[in-house]
């Protein structure tokens, strides 16, 4: 009857608190004991994380938001806790790279309270983070410490820098390669440490790897990839050096006819045949085998390497260039580090002296070893442990060179309305693939959208 | 002698078992390819010759879980309290509110009930923001009032209990009226027991879809300790790219308790229900 | 009514004491039934401010205005926004989109769920275990089933294609993108609405089928003179909420094909999340959810309508 009910929402309720109190104990426990601990950086009592900088410990404690779900950026941080006793650092996952941008976002809205004090975000939010206004330059605390920039790799260092003000510190960085599958070059009677090294190339290739059930070169339909292209032949994608100088008016990646140059390559590749579309799983395919050839981000040398096993031998190539005469590099991809604009210099003081220990060439050698994004830290690839990884793995060492051999001023555009630009792209390459469209009213088109974006957008955010 | 051994299998329902499990096979296909891939290595996966049972069975994606950095147990009982106090609370506001827009003496019933079920209709991006302003504004970020605050009405569960006190044939609520009981016994002793099958279904619905709330609980926590088991299994889903065959041990590992709970629990609740409806 | 009845008390009353005493009992009880009524409302209505009008009153504010990279309104616009909506492509693909799916989920997970949940009415061996496992996908976070679909239905490597001998490309592919997701909600809706309609079906009194059988009527009939007219109102309520839930699913197209390939899923909802969590383009994201929220309040209103005619209560 009625007490039976309302024993069972009692029972629950008191079930539900019980846990919840002893939840309460275990964190304060975990907790206390993480103090000591090297690697329980994650983890501290609970509470808000406000108050005033300075806590009972006498350190500043500073939060970080991150998007790498590895147990190594805990580790680090703790490593970073036990070197010093001034700065006490949090990493605190919190989801992938669009879900940690949106709760900072709100976190913001919401007064900044709740907002960490170091956010990492990925390299298409960039614009975002500057033009919002949530971020205070680490160029500030970079001329108030005199902080020497010069073993940062200078092509990552001027990709962050905007308008002489570096924003934010890199920490993973990732350029695009080639992956191709050396067994089916041996099959098909290539030669596997050759790879195609422009779209020529990559085509005729295709040709012959091509078999039945097996296509040569799946090729996604990424505009990232496209700015690389652009890049790689020295073509901007918006006006004002790149949106770079001052912020970028229209699109202009039609009217310099790098655009269709770059479209053109792409489309005489899939007129050759050889090429299938898989879209966003062209790296599955290219670890099922169902593609000899793909072109993805570095930094998943190690995931592919291990995912493949022995299924097939895995070789990693520097990225086809779209004309064989130019070579400016590959830009970068991944993401870095933001200090949030709270107001509180204490904290962006603090959480300054964690970056600095991101980018140290331990940490970078660390780093780029465990995963696949490149160190970039110069110092990094002279230590003792990095040349002997690179024996026993030498498919990391191409993303390295791949940027290396770039020139320092190979950098892509920065606008804030590039996520919905890189959509509206992404719209009419596939046009052009399915031949619904000629690779020059595909980027024409393409440029008319982008540049009414850009147009709109600077109207209702006029600058101060 | 042969037609009647079918005769017999037709009688005691013998087709339509073998339908149920054809159907069950179907249905339940990709459950089980959760359970076979949480045992295989990621290159078995991607294997020439794909496998459907593990070629090489092995436990090392829950070693891996287990020896990792993600507290998975706290994760579930954290889990486990947010889904009760959601499922609680929405029970006892939803049957409150159908009985007020059917039995009780409510003026605009029709309008009201709109107006619930037009709250089904607003896009959570539209209250996302207002509802984190909120909770962030009185400072239950990291706290379980933080995590259920916005899940407490549920209007699907109004609309069901109105449904279901619709159902409730109206010679047992007139003789309970002439009978003199009041309108707060009749919800008691009547509605309630009688609604028992409604609720355990929408006990477990929202049970589930608590369990199952990933944006809200990433938004509001960024504590370990506070967390919830669908984050904890965003955690072992790769940057760009995931191992599956992790991914899936992991949700086994959420899946099992929250299938025990359901029926384990359920059961129970259901029995205590129908128990009244007899004795009242 | 309410009035005779008490005309009827207050001429009851002179004729004998107890007769008073009912009048006032009743109007006691009257007081009570209003006063119950505004208690046992006022939680729901408060949630409902609290939690989903307040927030959506915003949103109104917001769709009538220009708003800046942090979300702030910085120009009144009056009604552009919805004139440039109605008048793209981008909008009406998605409705069309919209429809598709709720029609290739809501029917046949219904359909589905209904035959499961007859076939299982009947005692069986092994019947409580069939209605324990064909509850248990429900219970799979819709993220989940996603990523095991996306395993299963992966051109490359997936089970599907290589155990039925297809080279499909599945989600990736303009055609079968939209089926494919759908197949995924259809999964958990299954289940959800299996829940429903057994138990609904566990309430259906012995006796309706033992007359129905002594009059010797076949499974159809059967099913159709007493199943379906006694789940009736469960098949109402979900086919109201299965609308509304899978109108407003976005999780698995953001997995599967973020909207694509060139719109084939990209249905209100998810572009809807697309405008405001990627593009953060607040004010059409804005207007799209009110416009949104009036076409399902519109598909309800006009189910309610249906509903005095098709369901059938005791």
């Amino acid at each position: 009857m009625k007490k039976r009910i309302l024993a069972f929402l009692a029972a629950a309720v008191c079930a539900a608190g019980m846990l919840a109190g002893c939840g309460g104990q275990d964190a304060n426990s975990s907790g206390a004991s993480s103090e000591g601990a090297a690697s329980g950086a994650s983890q501290t009592t609970g509470g808000s994380g406000t108050g005033s900088a300075a806590s009972e410990d006498g350190r500043v404690h500073v939060t970080f938001w991150h998007a790498m779900n590895t147990d190594l950026i805990p580790e680090i941080a703790g490593k970073f806790n036990e070197s010093q006793d001034e700065v006490y650092v949090e990493a605190l996952y919190q989801g992938a790279y669009g879900d940690v941008l949106n709760n900072f976002r709100m976190a913001m809205a919401a007064g900044g309270q709740d907002a960490p004090d170091i956010v990492q975000v990925y390299e298409g939010g960039s614009a975002f983070m500057i033009e919002s206004g949530y971020a205070t330059p680490v160029q500030t605390y970079i001329d108030e410490e005199n902080y020497d920039l010069s073993d940062i790799l200078p092509l990552i260092r001027n990709y962050y820098t905007y308008n002489g003000t570096m924003y934010s510190m890199p920490f993973n960085s990732s350029n695009a390669v080639l992956y191709y599958n050396k067994d089916m070059f041996r099959a098909a009677g290539l030669d596997p440490e050759a790879p195609p090294t422009t779209f020529e190339e990559l085509g005729e290739y295709a040709k012959q790897l091509k078999t039945d059930g097996v296509a040569g070169v799946a090729l996604p339909i990424d505009t990232s990839l496209f700015e690389f292209n652009m890049v790689n032949i020295g073509k901007e994608i918006v006006d004002n050096g790149n949106g770079r100088n001052a912020r970028a008016t229209k699109a202009v990646f039609s009217d310099n006819g790098g655009g269709l140059e770059v479209f053109q390559a792409y489309n005489g590749l899939y007129l050759t045949g050889a090429t299938e579309d898989f879209g966003s799983d062209s790296l599955q395919a290219f670890m099922g085998q169902k593609t000899a050839m793909t072109i993805s981000s570095s930094s998943l040398v190690s995931t592919v390497a291990n995912t493949v096993g022995e299924n097939f031998e895995v070789g990693v190539a520097q990225m086809p260039r779209t004309n064989p005469d130019v070579n400016c590099g590959i830009p970068v991809g991944g993401g870095t580090l933001w200090l949030a604009n709270k107001g509180e210099p204490e904290k962006e003081r603090a959480a300054f002296q964690f970056l600095k220990f991101m980018i140290e060439p331990e940490t970078q050698a660390e780093w780029h070893m465990a995963t696949g994004y490149y160190a970039i830290s110069q110092k990094a690839y002279e230590l003792e442990s990095v040349k002997e990884f690179y024996e026993e793995n030498p498919l990391f060492e191409v993303a390295v060179e791949q940027i290396m051999n770039s020139n320092t001023d190979a950098v892509g555009p920065v606008y804030a309305v590039n996520m919905e630009a890189r959509s509206k792209i992404q719209d009419h390459w596939r046009a052009m693939m399915e031949q619904t469209e000629t690779p020059e009213e595909a980027i024409r088109a393409a440029q008319d959208e982008v540049t009414a974006l850009i147009e709109q957008y600077n109207a209702t955010n006029p600058l101060p | 002698m042969k037609p009647s051994v079918a005769g017999r299998f037709r009688r005691c329902g013998g087709v339509r078992m073998l339908i149920v499990i054809a159907a069950a096979l179907f249905y339940l296909f990709p459950l089980a390819r959760i359970f076979s891939m949480s045992f295989m290595s990621a290159p078995e996966l991607y294997a020439a010759e794909p496998s459907i049972l593990p070629r090489q069975f092995t436990v090392e994606n829950y070693v891996s879980i287990f020896e990792g950095n993600i507290p998975i147990f706290t994760f579930l009982k954290n889990t486990v309290v947010m889904a009760l106090l959601i499922t609680a609370v929405q029970l006892v506001v939803s049957s409150i509110t159908a009985y007020a827009l059917t039995e009780l003496d409510l003026p605009f019933k029709n309008a009201v009930f709109v107006l619930i079920l037009g709250g089904m209709m607003i896009p959570f991006e539209s209250t996302m923001l207002s509802n984190y302003l909120f909770v962030a504004g009185h400072g239950l970020r990291n706290s379980y009032l933080g995590l259920i605050l916005p899940f407490l009405l549920s209007p699907a569960g109004v609309f069901l209990m109105r449904q279901q006190f619709r159902s409730i044939p109206r010679e047992m609520v007139e003789a309970a009226d002439i009978d003199g009981c009041g309108p707060l016994r009749l919800f008691a002793r009547i509605m309630i027991p009688m609604s028992s099958n409604a609720l355990a279904s929408l006990g477990i619905l929202s049970m589930v879809t608590a369990w199952n709330q990933y944006v809200w609980p990433l938004l509001v926590t960024d504590k370990n300790e506070m967390r919830t088991v669908q984050v904890g299994i965003s955690m072992l889903q790769g940057l760009e790219f995931s191992d599956y065959t992790l991914v899936m041990a992991g949700i086994v590992l959420v899946l099992l308790p929250c299938v025990l709970i359901f029926i384990v629990g359920f059961r129970f609740f259901v029995a205590g229900l129908t128990e009244g409806a007899v004795k009242g | 009514m309410e009035t005779v009845k008490q005309q009827n008390a207050v001429l009851a009353a002179p004729r004998c004491k107890a007769g008073a005493w009912r009048g006032a009992a009743q109007l006691l009880r009257r007081v009570e039934k209003r006063l119950l009524a505004v208690a046992f409302i006022l939680p729901a209505l408060y949630l409902l401010w609290q939690f989903s009008y307040g927030a959506f009153f915003q949103t109104l504010y917001s769709s009538v205005h220009l708003t800046n990279i942090q979300g702030i309104a910085v120009e009144f616009c009056g009604l552009d926004l919805y004139r440039t909506l109605l008048a793209g492509e981008e909008f009406w693909n998605s409705c069309l989109v919209s429809v598709e799916f709720v029609l290739l989920t809501v029917l046949p997970s219904l359909a589905s769920a209904l035959a499961l949940a007859a076939l299982c009415r009947k005692r069986m061996p092994g019947g409580k275990v069939a209605n324990v496992l064909f509850s248990t996908p429900v219970a799979v976070s819709s993220t989940c089933v996603t990523m095991v679909f996306m395993t299963m239905l992966e051109p490359s490597m997936g089970l599907v294609n290589q155990m039925l001998g297809l080279n499909w490309k599945w989600y990736l592919d303009g055609g079968l993108a939209l089926v494919s997701v759908a197949m995924v909600v259809n999964w958990n809706l299954i289940a959800m609405d299996f829940i429903f309609l057994s138990s609904a079906l566990r309430a259906v009194p012995a006796s309706y089928y033992e007359s129905a059988s002594l009059d010797g009527a076949d499974g159809w009939k059967v099913f159709w003179n007493i199943t379906f007219p006694s789940v009736s109102p469960t098949v109402f309520f979900l086919t109201v909420v299965n609308i509304l839930q899978t109108f407003q699913a976005f999780g698995p197209i953001n997995i599967m094909t973020g909207g694509g390939p060139s719109g084939a899923t990209d249905v209100l909802s998810y572009s809807i999340y697309r405008d405001a969590f990627v593009n953060y383009q607040f004010s059409p994201a804005a207007a799209k959810s009110v416009l949104l929220f009036i076409i399902l309040l519109g598909v309800t209103v006009l189910q309610m309508r249906g509903e005095k005619r098709r369901v059938f209560y005791q």
